[in-house]
């Protein structure tokens, strides 16, 4: 193998990668990262076996192979090369890999390139194709709500689904749930709980960019996404099991509609967060009269209460909740205004920005007894 | 308990007569002493003027059944021992059958008790010893004994009383002292209205101490534990840099009573060693449990001394307790050989002695005596001493808090929060598992998993104490597959297990839905909500069955070892840590934090 290229556009492509490299070596070979150059192409993967990330970038190149280095050496290596070229050839006689960038020339072991698991065996069908942007926008408004690190339980998760036109994510703690919409033409139809490090990894490649195009495929119990204008892939292993009808929870309406300021509100919060020494904080919501009043206290530390005049309609209410559940949808919100349902006892309150049907949120009142 | 029946005569002449009723802090040693043996979890003590107009003592105890009512005001009526034999295997705290009678003889004494399973309870009243009423009354569960104008039909001995302010201290004294020994039993002292203190009956003796003397003392506090032959001994002390001018906060329980013993006093100064100014003595509370053959604690009437047959054994094994904890306390050298344990040898052992010592209220009665109250607001100043290497830094003040501003709402230990060290500054994480930080001039070494432990057990502690126990319900309930079983012991347990937060219901014969969890638990696994709530009712119905539960509650809840944290959640996680009443121990007893002295570290690097 020998190609040339640049220190920019290795290091691109050895970063989108690098996350999937398995850092505890249950499989000494994972801990290294797959490169492959054929036809002018060069690939470069990485897998833990529950994720898989390929990158691919365009090389000039008179030999084709693979090898495997290791990721803990062979990246730090190239992030710190001099911008500009660099030379890459495999020594097969010693089994060392040649870096050659500016005036330096910089040798590394290679592990047996066979014994690196493929991707995918071949190139699925596509179910969706759609903007990268707005499954940015999904996984953000989404992920937060999943639990973490719980294992293969599915609310260790996110419920991705497709039907009727559009493209839903759904995810919950048992006590919040976050639903998220999009309206995508052309799909087919499917339902895959995606593990919550996948959405991260997966919003970490996603560009800004808006052109940028992603595809969606099966591969059984595996999901890919491709990330066409990047030339990247992603595979993920999905959580079996059955997801909650999610339908059910989300309430069809509630006593008293308010409409609040967001920034105004996050303020408001993060105050009163700092009431919760020794547990999760509470904060209690008022509303009565175009008013509401947040009311918060720790047994051990005081207290906070502080009001905001919002819009109002419907009843008084009051009803507490975990401060946190509160700020972690508002921060996710793109809107200045947020609507919220509340309904007196123990029924759910409800959360969506002011001009956006897509997103909701639902969250379970907090009871002292 | 056994019905209560008359001692023979025999029996009791065999009980050394005496005067029970001394004092007001006497009648509230027997009422409370009473309530204890009663199996009460709860008292509630309140006096008025020293406890000479008024003494209240509220328990929710056995209660008394009525017709035994009567019984329990004849001289030698006891339901606690039945023979002579018993005398030497005596477990309850009253065994003389002599004190209500004795206290009804002096004073107007009301007393409302109600067995939990009876449905009326029973109204007994004495004035001077003459009955005046017995009827049946609603009454809570528990008994409830009324003591007013003391010593009013002896008006010498009324006018033997101190003022108020003095007689208000020996009942302090004598309550904090009961407290002491009974951890698991919450107690709240009320004088003239204002409350004194309220212990939170978790059964841990720590937080009792926090409770009576406050944090000054508390954050200086010491574990004690010693096992040898026939003797435990377990309690805390304090670090020599707080140290009293008498012996009135030297605690000695043994056996489940408090006592007095010079001798156990002097082998716990003794194991201060130099460590003590002259003339202090330190601050203290010692539990020992020994064979209840090897004791005699019918010496005295009021049961405020024992005797021990193994004198001299006993207090070597208090020194070297004392001296040990005191050793391994602050300045931590990982790398010392241990030391031998029987280096006793130059300790001057007291043969056997009969424990003479007048008790200290007696004694300083004329006296200043340190008032118990002011006391208690920190008169004593400390003199910080700098050890070696434990590399103390002077005390700075207290942060002010909202709670400066805001009435307390605080029904337990309003204890302030333990600042150990002037400054802290997380270095990072060790192994996915220990945090490690810089504090003033040591290393410490924080188990991440049971630093968040100690801080959920607290925060799920002072929910459940305040009743402000708060749940979160669930949007999607939780189902848990148990099997018949497994299934019906839940549903059994579901009223307790609402009271801790979890609100469980019956889904088909092997399942169950959960359909709350403690809000402190928000987004517990299936898995773990399963062994969380099998291991609470495995516990057993048992007292303490709350007390196992939050523990288990904090277990489930805190970090896993081998979790990596971000540089905030260890900030967080330390602070909330250096702010709990006990940042040292895990409930289950475990270390939190090991302390690295700067010294040690320096003179392994042979710097010095
Ligand atoms: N608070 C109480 N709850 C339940 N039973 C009580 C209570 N107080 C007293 N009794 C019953 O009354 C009896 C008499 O109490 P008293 O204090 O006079 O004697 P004692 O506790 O047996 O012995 P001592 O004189 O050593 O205290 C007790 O044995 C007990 O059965
Ligand atoms: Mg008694």
């Amino acid at each position: 193998m020998r190609f040339a290229t640049t220190q920019g556009e290795m290091l691109r492509c050895l970063d989108m990668v690098g996350r999937a490299v398995a850092n505890r070596d249950v499989n000494p070979i994972l801990t290294g990262i797959y490169l492959e150059c054929e036809n002018g192409r060069l690939t470069v993967r990485a897998t833990d076996s529950e994720i898989g990330i390929e990158a691919c970038t365009s090389v000039e190149s008179d030999q084709p192979g693979k090898v495997v280095v290791e990721a803990k050496y062979f990246l730090p290596l190239v992030r710190r090369l001099p911008g500009g070229d660099v030379f890459v050839q495999e020594l097969p006689e010693h089994q060392m890999l040649e870096i050659r960038a500016g005036t330096g020339s910089f040798r590394f072991q290679t592990m047996a390139a066979d014994q690196f698991p493929a991707l995918a065996a071949a190139e699925p069908k596509p179910l969706l194709r759609m903007p990268s942007q707005i499954a940015v926008r999904m996984i953000r408004q989404t992920v937060y709500a999943a639990q973490k690190d719980q294992g293969h339980s599915v609310f260790g998760g996110v419920l991705m689904e497709y039907a009727d036109g559009e493209l839903r994510f759904v995810a919950t703690d048992t006590s919040r749930l976050c639903f998220n919409r999009a309206a995508v033409p052309n799909g087919e139809n499917f339902k895959m709980i995606l593990p919550a490090r996948t959405c991260v990894e997966l919003q970490r490649l996603l560009p800004s960019n808006p052109d940028s195009m992603l595809e969606i495929a099966s591969l059984g119990s595996q999901v890919l996404f491709r990330l066409e204008t990047e030339d990247v892939i992603l595979v993920s292993r999905l959580l079996e099991g059955q997801y909650p009808d999610y339908t059910r929870v989300i309430p069809s309406q509630t006593d008293t509609e308010i409409l609040a300021s967001c920034s105004e509100l996050i303020s408001a919060l993060e105050r009163a967060e700092l009431m919760g020494k020794k547990g999760p904080a509470i904060v209690t919501l008022s509303v009565e009269e175009g008013i509401m009043k947040l009311e918060s206290r720790d047994v051990e530390l005081g207290e906070a209460n502080e009001s905001l005049s919002i819009e109002q309609k419907g009843p008084s209410v009051t009803s507490a909740f975990q401060v946190r559940f509160l700020l972690d949808m508002l921060k996710t919100t793109d809107s200045d205004k947020v609507r919220m349902g509340l309904s007196s006892g123990l029924s759910p309150g409800m959360i969506r920005p002011v001009d956006d049907d897509d997103y909701i949120y639902v969250l379970m009142p907090v009871r002292v007894i | 308990m056994s019905p209560i029946i008359v001692l023979e005569e025999t029996i009791a002449n065999k009980i050394a007569a005496g005067e029970v009723v001394e004092r007001p802090a006497s009648v509230v040693k027997e009422l409370v002493e009473n309530s204890l043996d009663a199996g009460a979890d709860s008292i509630d003590i309140e006096i008025r003027e020293g406890g000479k107009e008024y003494i209240r003592v509220v328990d929710n105890g056995r209660g008394i059944p009525s017709d035994e009512v009567p019984l329990a005001f004849e001289r030698h009526a006891t339901s606690k021992i039945r023979s002579a034999d018993d005398l030497f295997r005596i477990v309850t705290l009253g065994f003389r059958g002599e004190a209500l009678p004795s206290i009804a003889a002096v004073s107007e004494l009301e007393m409302v008790t109600r067995p939990e399973e009876s449905p009326m309870g029973t109204l007994i009243a004495f004035s001077g010893g003459r009955r005046t009423r017995l009827e049946s009354v609603g009454a809570p569960a528990g008994t409830a004994v009324t003591v007013k104008r003391l010593f009013f039909n002896t008006p010498a001995r009324y006018k033997f009383l101190n003022q108020a302010a003095s007689e208000r201290r020996y009942v302090y004294d004598i309550v904090g002292r009961l407290a002491l020994a009974n951890p698991e039993v919450r107690f709240r002292l009320v004088s003239d209205g204002e409350e004194i203190f309220v212990t939170p009956g978790d059964g841990n003796m720590e937080a009792v101490i926090w409770s009576i003397y406050g944090s000054r003392v508390g954050k200086y506090l010491v574990p004690v534990y010693r096992e040898s032959g026939h003797v435990v001994i377990s309690g805390y002390i304090c670090r020599p840099e707080i140290h009293r001018g008498n012996r009135q906060a030297e605690t000695f329980i043994v056996n489940g009573r408090v006592v007095e013993s010079s001798l156990l006093a002097s082998a716990m100064e003794k194991g201060y060693q130099t460590m003590l100014p002259r003339r202090r003595y330190p601050i203290g509370v010692l539990t020992l449990t020994l064979d209840p053959s090897k004791i005699d604690v019918n010496v005295h009437p009021t049961k405020r001394e024992i005797r021990l047959s193994d004198s001299s054994e006993v207090y070597k094994q208090v020194l070297l307790a004392v001296k040990h904890a005191l050793e391994i306390s602050i300045p931590f050298d990982p790398w010392a050989f241990p030391g031998s344990d029987e280096t006793s040898q130059d300790a001057d052992q007291p043969g056997f002695v009969q424990e003479t010592l007048e008790p200290p209220i007696v004694k300083e009665r004329s006296a200043a005596a340190v008032s118990y109250a002011t006391s208690r607001r920190e008169t004593e100043s400390p003199t910080v001493h700098r050890h070696s290497s434990a590399g103390l830094s002077p005390e700075v003040p207290p942060r002010r808090t909202l709670s400066d501003a805001v009435p307390s709402q605080c029904g337990a230990a309003g204890t302030s929060p333990a600042r150990h060290w002037a400054s802290h500054r997380i270095i990072g994480q060790f192994q996915a598992t220990y945090i490690l930080v810089e504090a003033d001039r040591e290393l410490l070494l924080i188990d991440q998993h049971v630093a968040h432990e100690r801080i959920l057990y607290e925060g799920f502690l002072a929910e459940l104490q305040t009743s402000s126990v708060k749940t979160q319900p669930l949007l999607v309930p939780l189902h848990l597959e148990l099997g018949p079983a497994a299934a019906a012991r839940v549903i059994e347990w579901s009223r307790k297990l609402a009271e801790l937060g979890f609100e469980v219901e019956q889904f088909g014969v092997k399942d169950c839905l959960v359909r709350s969890v403690p809000v402190g638990l928000t987004s517990i696994a299936v898995k773990d909500l399963e062994e969380l709530l099998l291991g609470i009712i495995a516990a057993g119905e048992t007292s303490d069955y709350r007390h196992n539960a939050l523990v288990l509650m904090a277990c489930k809840g805190a970090v896993k070892a081998g979790e990596e944290l971000t540089p905030a959640a260890m900030q967080d996680l330390v602070d909330s840590l250096l702010s709990t009443k006990n940042p040292f121990t895990c409930p289950h007893g475990r270390p939190v934090i090991v302390r690295l002295a700067l010294d040690d570290i320096h003179r392994r690097f042979g710097r010095r």
